[in-house]
């Protein structure tokens, strides 16, 4: 077994933290993404004569994390209708005219100072409330990549969706934020 | 008869090319796609904003950081740490 997995005992102060800051980006329950970590602890336990040392001992239980966080996700989704989960053309549409196939709502230009409206906390509300819109793995999906900046990969294999259908939901959730944000900030 | 040049040029719709605007946040987009998707934004005022928008959601998000409290209580610690230490 490797030296640095020995001691079971210091895991918590070695580990935890990161651990669960990183289940709480998921996860934005913070006593689900508690037993997370606690469930990650325990299997490391069990399965630690399998770690070979290629990677750091952090990487090993991320790994076992992102697991645990796609077993939950995938049960928490399974009580969903898949119509509500998966963006397809048909969510599309409606963002487009019939007629012209121009985007249905005008962009117009935006003006605004990043560095001030980032810190208007008016803003935020509003952009949460425009998420709401969206079926809650497209919210999440955006999250992830556009405020935690993960990689698609990395975002694939927790959500369990193909980079194709990471894109489509990606472009979906631009298409809807835009149109809601305009109307509700921008151009209120 | 004056034609445009535009009008010889293949073209594609704004649903595609907001597709390959997005697109082209995640992936590399192929020559054929960055060809398309210039020749379309070179006449369409709605998509150039439209690509404008999402680059401004994307500096948006990225640089807000709402305060997170990350940190496990140390109670909860102390229990993990007992549970692990008594396994066999």
């Amino acid at each position: 077994m490797s030296e640095a997995l020995k001691q079971p005992g210091e895991w918590v102060d070695l580990y935890a933290d990161d651990l669960f800051s990183y289940a709480l980006k998921f996860i934005p329950n913070r006593e689900t993404a508690q037993n997370l970590v606690q469930e990650t602890f325990l299997a490391a336990l069990k399965s630690r004569e399998s770690f070979a040392g290629k990677s750091t001992p952090k990487t090993w239980f991320i790994g076992i994390l992102k697991n645990k966080i796609a077993d939950h996700l995938r049960a928490k989704y399974r009580e969903v209708p898949v119509s509500q989960l998966i963006d397809d053309d048909q969510h599309i549409d409606g963002f487009f005219d019939s007629q012209n196939g121009h985007l249905a709502q005008e962009p117009k230009a935006w003006t605004f100072n990043p560095e001030v409206l980032t810190e208007n906390k008016e803003f935020w509300r509003t952009y949460e409330d425009c998420l709401k819109h969206l079926p809650s793995r497209t919210a999440q999906a955006f999250n992830l990549k556009e405020m935690e900046n993960l990689d698609t990969q990395e975002i694939c294999k927790v959500l369990a969706m193909t980079p194709t259908n990471l894109w489509v939901a990606l472009h979906r959730a631009r298409l809807s934020l835009r149109e809601c944000l305009e109307k509700k900030w921008f151009n209120a | 008869m004056i034609e445009k040049l535009t009008d010889h040029l293949p073209h594609i719709s704004c649903r595609e090319a907001t597709k390959l605007i997005s697109d082209s946040m995640e992936r590399r987009l192929s020559l054929k796609e960055v060809i398309l998707l210039k020749i379309h934004l070179g006449v369409c005022e709605l998509c150039r904003r439209f690509k404008k928008q999402i680059k401004s959601l994307r500096i948006l998000m990225r640089s807000y950081s709402p305060e997170k409290e990350n940190v496990l209580p140390e109670t909860w610690k102390n229990d993990l740490r007992k549970l692990l230490n008594e396994q066999p």
